[in-house]
């Protein structure tokens, strides 16, 4: 179990899509059966879980996160929980939090939402309409933090120059599309 | 005015933003995929339930377990030992009395054999065929439990991996991870049973 959790770990260091599904099929029913004390909708707890999945998988991209106390269940409920806790305050059922708060086993995990400008959100939307490699050149560097020559090592690039290169025409066709788009 | 330098000040929070929702998505999928298996699973036991109101009297399971049951047989074979090959010369060898018991069919014997070795030492292969012997042995939980302690790239048999997993979650109904297994099956580059595997996919979906 522990072999697995710390393979799951490095998996999703790697940004491992697959590793993110596996454990969001693992723990769905105990993650439901735990918050189902809260007073949550079904389909609003289908959404909590799922974006405290992803930002499970997205701490452990981009902070290179190790869990050493921890195992990447009780992260998960972690976040899930300050997610719930989110929810009921902005439907103003504080109140249950005051109740179940003396009785909590899980710790809460505080999450940084990415909450992007006007600006970046239209920025996202133009780089999803980049071409594959630049989408990925430009993920590798920006996103996952890779060096240039980190992000040879991994493709099939065949020097540093060339990437640097690419990525800069990426950035300059990204430029474009928002100037057209403005 | 957007200059490249502006661009890309804010890229990595955008490409953040983009991926939270690309992941999103993913799982969005993955839930639909597990709705209609349940839908299936519904139908079918509602199938059941009316021919079970037909014919009075006899006791019928729902046609999905059935159906997994005869996927798992269908299916299921043990590996052949591609490990060690056996050898008369050295019998007094763990690994060569292990696989030697593998072969003859003499699971219980290989079990005790293969988990003698993984206390010395920690290999992946080994712990395959641990996990193989438990799986012909009926001991379907026990053998999951040896595969899922398996790191893939850790193993030479990293496709027959994915292909056991998705039989013993077949076995078990637990179709999603069992569609997981056989897509990672299929993303490898080996050609093992892969033809099997489409097929299979296609059942379970």
């Amino acid at each position: 179990m522990i072999d697995r959790d710390k393979e799951w770990q490095r998996r999703l260091r790697e940004d491992d899509p697959k590793a993110m599904e596996e454990v969001y099929v693992t723990y769905r029913s105990a993650f439901f059966s735990y918050a189902s004390r809260y007073g949550l909708g079904q389909e609003d707890l289908q959404d909590i879980y799922q974006d405290a999945t992803v930002a499970m998988h997205q701490n452990f991209v981009e902070k290179q996160l190790e869990l050493k106390d921890a195992t990447i269940k009780t992260y998960l409920f972690g976040i899930g929980k300050y997610l719930i806790f989110s929810r009921l305050k902005s439907v103003g059922k504080a109140q249950v939090l005051v109740d179940q708060a003396s009785e909590e086993e899980v710790e809460t995990v505080a999450w940084e939402a990415h909450t992007p400008t006007a600006e970046q959100q239209k920025l996202s939307k133009y780089f999803g309409q980049l071409g594959e490699s630049c989408q990925w050149v430009l993920k590798m560097f920006y996103y996952r933090g890779f060096t240039l020559s980190e992000i040879v090592e991994v493709s099939h690039y065949k020097d540093v120059n060339t990437v640097k290169s690419h990525k800069s025409r990426c950035i300059r066709r990204l430029t474009e599309l928002v100037k057209k788009g403005a | 005015m957007s200059t490249e330098e502006s661009v890309e000040k804010g890229l990595k929070q955008a490409i953040a933003h983009h991926e939270q929702a690309q992941l999103k998505l993913r799982l969005q999928g993955l839930e639909a995929r597990r709705n209609k298996i349940r839908k299936l699973r519904m139908i079918s036991a509602i199938a059941a339930g009316i021919v079970l109101l037909a014919v009075i009297g006899v006791l019928l399971f729902p046609s999905k377990d059935l159906d997994s049951q005869a996927l798992y047989a269908t299916h299921f074979s043990p590996y052949p030992n591609a490990l060690a090959p056996v050898t008369r010369t050295a019998p007094e060898d763990t690994l060569n009395q292990a696989f030697e018991a593998y072969e003859r069919g003499a699971y219980v014997e290989a079990i005790t054999g293969f988990k003698q070795m993984l206390e010395r030492k920690n290999d992946s292969d080994i712990r395959f065929y641990l996990g193989m012997s438990l799986q012909s042995n009926s001991q379907h939980e026990e053998a999951l439990g040896q595969y899922a302690q398996i790191s893939p790239s850790s193993t030479r048999f990293q496709p027959q991996l994915h292909w056991y997993m998705a039989l013993l979650y077949i076995q078990n109904e637990q179709f999603v991870e069992a569609a997981q297994s056989l897509e990672r099956l299929l993303e490898s580059d080996s050609p093992y049973k892969q033809t099997a595997a489409k097929e299979l996919l296609e059942a379970i979906n």
